[in-house]
């Protein structure tokens, strides 16, 4: 069985293909086709893959920015909102908040929707679910033919309380159709079941904005996978993690953004879970930003809304943070004569300096080829580094803080892996996690590189990089299960009845997300949790809850959860707010042994050792010459071709069988 | 720049940014303790908080992104805690004070401060300081807007502590429980206070011991050094002189005539001075406390000057107030000061007002300049219930453009507003519309943002509590815009009687009657006449403002055939 996966991000597509009856692994990058990107998807699988493996290959599991990045370049369809008369503008209102909060000046975005494709409907549902108003069907006549003659593409449809009872909604996407509109429509309630009208709204937006883009390159890219003779399953990873059909992913639009980012993290989850690891952090770190997850027993933490471009998302979010740190950040000195580095980035291009692709301003990745830690001065694909550009450039930031090349360099480093392990430490602040007893999951371009740094500022002592490193979000796509998810707002006091209410909501969720239809292969397991609260408090917890529990058992595992947070408990009454259901099917990938080779000769670079705080000879080893159960002691640089791994003085790379680095860095700091 | 030189000996420039952050970031680290265990969702929603580390001379060392208007008060609320306790040699490890003394810590008693000594080898080394409002603390009424002493808005703890040397005083913690309306809110948000200081003092411990005293120390005033840099450059830039604003509040919360304020901002080469003019100190409760007064000037400057920069005690050096005794913005113990933060966000927006003489094209114009607060309260089915809604204004047009979606008062950035299926699905009310409000928007070149109709129906007998400022004086145009309109209320009974109102204490509304809230829109930004026709015309096509109104502020739009190309 062969699996194929491909994330297509910004710049590059990268495929991994793995042969589960060989373990033989294949990796390709080519670049990104931003108008087409299933060309860039064909041209890379021509190149990869032969075409008789196609033919057998049995899974393509994709991630994509084309949802992501309709929304930030503004390219997606032409909406209609129909909504609730009073309620036209909760689009544009939003909840009154400013992505920069002492800035007089920040200016809303404009939203998805303007104001005149926005229409309001008379009608009134109670949060009970009771019709408080009936519908206008002369209204609502008026409203499908303005719809009709304004020309959209698509049309979202929120209703306030419509979690509460969709009747009115469904009477909207009737009316439409009975107009003769043929474009497509998305119902709030069929996206989400949870209350908060502008968060849902938001989600109903989105996911009609993105929906006629995405379901023309699901098409599309189907139709290059078939022309090239793939006839296997066709996958696509999720917002809240997992994968799912293309055929889903054309009805829940929404659920593909940051599919490529969250691949990763998933990723990392797996492998810690193979690897016993019980809490991570990742350090995902490219060109231009540093992305990081906490994971807890294999997985990465959920949240139950995104947001993207500052639009809430209504769903289940896996929580990956992101700042401008990555190995294209830039170092200037500020108007008061300190050294700053990020958050603008040189970017793919120019790029660094020492890539010599026209980049004048030194970068954190030119910091570290002039310490030596790149190993080599010529990169994969024949690229030789330009080191004396690269040492002008950090002088001249050094010249203005009266410091010499070296210092600076180190400075540069220092002051990025404090940013990158300011991000953490809020990480694990808010999941009230202890970072020193934590694992740092390094990948990305830069990850292994500036691990060790990281690590240091937090007294982490495991760092953990895995096979492909720099391909690893790719990778990961091989790593995911099948899931589907759904919830509801569901207010209920935790006791028998209200407990039998809230399985009889669970149950409808199960029969719904049974009911979405494609491809399922193997059995499921059910995932139930129900969001809890005391009575009188805002604050709720998800509690996942087994079919069998009492309400007294699920209330001790809320107690428990509590107290771990509060350090006490309350005397109220316990109240449910939400009910939760996800199915789960295994898909995972069995991973294979490492194959290696061999070094040919081993060399030796002088590099900059921060634990000794001077140059030292560090050895230069291919990663690919590492067999399962090698120790390998720093000072060690450690070459793949995607990646490239420091190991510092005092710290112990141990090779595990799948080929991945355990590294120790013995006592800490 | 070479050769930064503190005390005679040598700083290294790196230290001094790996330090800022590291500050930054364990400020940030106190607020996600304090919103994490927190029980009231003012405090992990609305962000109704501050936190803030200052070192052993009780400077700013860091602040978390929090209640702007709070910020500036901290290092007050630091000082009197150590006053109180007979000065830094009776400070032992372990101690947290706890007060609420209103004109110590600049703001009504419900927002006690909670402050923390430092130790590093026996020696006072810094302070870790907490601030968030509880729901009640003994004052009269929950919330109060028409009181005329101090002693009627709330329990008074004038720097006590609540642990000496790391044992709760059980004494004190009993006193303060047993004056609360709420006691289990208050005694959950109390200990998220002692969490979130002690998070901040260990923090700021680690800090001092990785670099050492000696080093931790010159680091610092470097960093102060580069803080009050880049202010004093930003204003060595402005041309000196004196600018001047004025504004009223609509009463001083006992009804009456408005209270009129005028603030003076005086630029002289590289500093500062707000002057906070001469209005007498009222006999109603929106006294402005000088520790708060202060915080304002803090805030508004630095939104300007400080570029976006996380703010340190480098930053304030340049700025000074100047606010005589006996006035609105430094009155007297015990005049009442439980509205204090109306007279506060007037402050910002005066203080604004006056800079955009002074650097042009960096201030927008006026918004609807309040928080618009409704407090809602009563019986249904046999349960005592409560619910708060604050409400977002039009926006300023600015240089930018013009003014989008109204938002939370700048004072309270890092609040937001309810949702509506949240409030029915909770309480007996019924909101029967959020929507913008059509021509209430300046006019100019770039027309402000609409202000924003909320409309209440209580579904059982309620009483209400009103905190709605500006109704008399509509939000300014800039540069030659108009204004916008001004908030206003009305309550329409089911009888048919229609009141206006602005503050307004323990209103009875029987069940069916009606609130609506209409918050003030933005004013515009530059005349009306240079309004491109193509905009005038769009926005008539989007609601934004009526045809007839269109016709009025922009008759040059409908004098000629409209172009096409700018529409």
């Amino acid at each position: 069985m062969t699996r194929i996966g491909v994330d297509v991000g910004g710049t590059f597509t990268d495929l991994i293909a793995l042969d589960e009856r060989t373990g033989c692994i294949s990796v390709a990058k080519g670049p990104t086709t931003p108008d087409a990107p299933e060309r860039g998807v064909g041209a890379v699988l021509a190149g990869a893959v032969p075409a008789l493996a196609l033919d057998e290959a049995e899974l393509f599991l994709h991630g994509t920015t084309v949802a992501l990045n309709a929304i930030l370049e503004r390219k997606g369809a032409r909406v209609a909102l129909v909504t609730t008369e009073g309620f036209r503008d909760v689009l544009e209102l939003r909840r009154g908040t400013r992505d920069r909060m002492n800035d007089v000046t920040w200016r809303a975005p404009a939203p998805l929707v303007p104001r005149n494709l926005r229409f309001a409907v008379d009608e009134r549902i109670a949060p009970s679910g009771a019709v408080i108003t009936p519908i206008d069907r002369a209204g609502l006549r008026r409203a499908a033919e303005d719809v009709l003659a304004a020309g959209v593409d698509a049309v979202a449809v929120t209703f306030i309380n419509a979690y509460a009872n969709p009747a009115h909604e469904l009477l909207v996407g009737e009316a439409l159709r009975n107009a003769g509109f043929t474009g497509t429509v998305t119902l709030s309630h069929a996206v989400s079941g949870e209350y908060r009208e502008y968060e849902r709204t938001s989600t109903t937006v989105v996911d009609a904005y993105v929906r006629p883009r995405l379901s023309r390159y699901f098409a599309d890219l189907t139709d290059e996978l078939r022309g090239r003779g793939f006839a296997g399953a066709t996958l696509v990873t999720r917002c809240g993690g997992g994968a799912m059909s293309f055929a889903e992913a054309g009805e829940r639009p929404f659920e593909t953004i940051q599919s490529g980012i969250v691949a990763g993290a998933v990723g990392a989850g797996a492998l810690c879970d193979r690897l016993g690891v019980p809490v991570a952090v990742t350090a995902d770190v490219g060109g231009t930003s540093f992305d990081a997850a906490l994971i807890v027993d294999g997985r990465p933490r959920t949240r139950y809304e995104g947001v993207v471009a500052g639009m809430p998302l209504q769903t289940d979010w896996i929580d990956v943070r992101s700042i401008g740190a990555g190995g294209g950040s830039l170092a200037r000195v500020d108007a008061g004569g300190l050294l700053r580095v990020g958050p603008a980035s040189a970017g793919a291009r120019p790029g660094p300096v020492c890539y010599g692709h026209g980049g004048t301003v030194a970068t954190a990745t030119d910091a570290a080829a002039v310490l030596g830690m790149l190993g080599r001065d010529e990169l994969a694909g024949g690229l030789v580094l330009d080191l004396d550009a690269a040492r002008d450039a950090i002088g001249a930031v050094g010249e203005r803080l009266a410091l010499g090349v070296e210092a600076t360099a180190r400075g540069i480093l220092a002051i990025l892996s404090s940013n990158m392990a300011g991000l953490l430490r809020q990480i694990f602040a808010e999941y009230g996690q202890d970072p020193r007893s934590a694992a740092l999951v390094c990948f990305g371009g830069a990850g292994p590189l500036f691990a060790g740094l990281i690590a240091r500022e937090l007294a982490i002592t495991t760092l953990i990089v895995p096979m492909y490193a720099g391909n690893f979000s790719a990778w990961s796509l091989l790593d995911q299960d099948m899931t589907r998810s759904a919830s509801a707002t569901a207010l209920l006091a935790l006791d028998e009845d209200g407990l039998a209410r809230a399985r009889m909501r669970l149950d409808g969720l199960q029969a719904d997300l049974r009911g979405r239809g494609g491809p399922s292969p193997g059995t499921s397991s059910v995932e139930s949790a129900l969001d809890l609260r005391y009575r009188g408090q805002e604050f709720t917890l998800t509690i996942p809850c087994a079919p069998d529990e009492t309400p007294a058992q699920i209330a001790a595992r809320f107690e428990a959860e509590y107290a771990a947070i509060f350090a006490t408990t309350l005397a109220h009454d316990l109240e449910i707010v939400a009910v939760r259901s996800a199915l789960r099917t295994a898909l995972r990938a069995a991973m294979p042994a490492a194959t290696f080779a061999p070094d040919a000769a081993a060399t030796s670079v002088d590099a900059h050792s921060f634990g000794l705080g001077h140059r030292t000879a560090f050895r230069v080893v291919q990663r690919t010459s590492l067999a399962p159960g090698t120790h390998l002691d720093g000072p060690a640089i450690i070459l793949e071709d995607t990646a490239t791994t420091y190991l510092d003085r005092g710290h112990t790379a141990t090779v595990d069988p799948s080929g991945t680095l355990v590294v120790r860095t013995g006592s800490p700091g | 720049m070479s050769g930064h030189v503190v005390a005679g000996v040598e700083v290294d420039p790196i230290t001094v940014e790996v330090l800022r952050n590291e500050l930054n970031s364990a400020a940030e680290q106190m607020k996600i303790v304090l919103q994490r265990t927190s029980f009231s969702p003012v405090i992990y929603e609305n962000l109704d908080l501050a936190c803030a580390l200052y070192d052993r001379q009780v400077r700013l060392l860091a602040q978390a992104d929090a209640l702007p208007i709070f910020l500036g008060t901290m290092n007050a609320c630091v000082e009197a805690c150590v006053a109180a306790a007979g000065g830094v040699a009776r400070l032992e490890p372990g101690d947290i004070f706890f007060n609420s003394s209103p004109y110590d810590i600049g703001s009504h008693a419900q927002d006690a401060a909670v402050v923390m000594p430092v130790f590093a080898d026996g020696a006072v080394v810094g302070y870790a300081a907490i601030k968030a409002h509880h729901l009640d603390l003994g004052a009269k009424e929950p919330y109060v807007t028409d009181s005329v002493d101090l002693f009627q808005e709330g329990v008074i703890l004038p720097g006590v502590r609540l642990y000496r040397r790391g044992e709760l005083q059980e004494d004190l913690h009993r006193t303060i429980v047993a004056n609360t309306r709420m006691p289990a809110a208050l005694v959950g948000d109390l200990n998220a206070e002692v969490a979130a200081a002690r998070a901040g003092a260990a923090l700021l411990a680690g800090l001092v011991d990785k670099h050492g005293l000696a080093s931790f120390t010159r680091h610092v005033e470097r960093l102060f050094d580069h803080g009050e840099a880049l202010v004093r450059h930003f204003l060595r830039e402005l041309p000196d002189g004196r600018h001047a604003a004025s504004g009223c509040l609509d009463s001083d919360g006992l009804g009456g005539d408005p209270v009129s304020v005028r603030i003076t901002v005086e630029i002289d080469d590289d500093r500062l001075v707000v002057d906070f003019g001469t209005t007498p100190q009222q006999r109603g409760p929106v006294n402005c406390p000088l520790p708060l007064t202060l915080s304002a000037a803090r805030f508004a400057v630095m939104a300007v000057t400080a570029a976006g920069e996380r703010v340190n005690e480098g930053h304030l050096r340049a700025l000074g107030i100047r606010a005589p005794e006996g006035t609105l913005f430094h009155p007297v113990s015990p005049a009442p000061v439980f509205l204090c933060f109306l007279a506060g966000e007037l402050a910002i927006d005066l203080i604004h007002e006056a800079l955009a003489d002074a650097v042009p094209g960096a201030i927008p114009a006026g918004s609807g300049g309040d928080l618009c607060a409704l407090a809602f309260w009563g019986e249904h089915d046999g349960e005592f219930w409560t619910g708060s809604v604050d409400h977002l204004t039009g926006q300023g047009a600015g240089a930018a453009g013009d003014g989008t979606a109204p938002l939370i008062h700048i004072s309270c950035s890092g609040g937001r507003n309810a949702s509506s299926e949240v409030l029915e699905a909770r309480h007996p009310l019924r909101v029967e519309a959020t929507e913008l409000v059509t021509d209430s928007g300046g006019a100019g070149r770039s027309r402000g943002g609409p202000g924003v109709r909320a409309r209440y129906r209580v579904l059982s007998d309620t009483r209400m509590t009103a905190i709605v400022e500006r109704t008399r004086t509509p939000p300014r145009g800039g540069a030659g815009g108009s204004p916008g309109l001004p908030n206003a209320m009305e309550v329409r009974f089911p009888d048919g009687r229609r009141e206006q109102h602005g503050k307004v204490t323990d209103l009875a509304l029987p069940a069916g009657t009606v609130v609506e809230l209409c918050s003030g829109g933005g004013g515009g930004y530059g005349p009306p006449a240079e309004r491109p026709s193509g905009a005038v015309h769009t926005d008539v096509a989007q609601g934004y403002i009526t045809e007839a109104r269109a016709r009025a502020d922009y008759p040059h739009a409908f004098t000629r055939p409209i172009d096409r190309e700018e529409s």
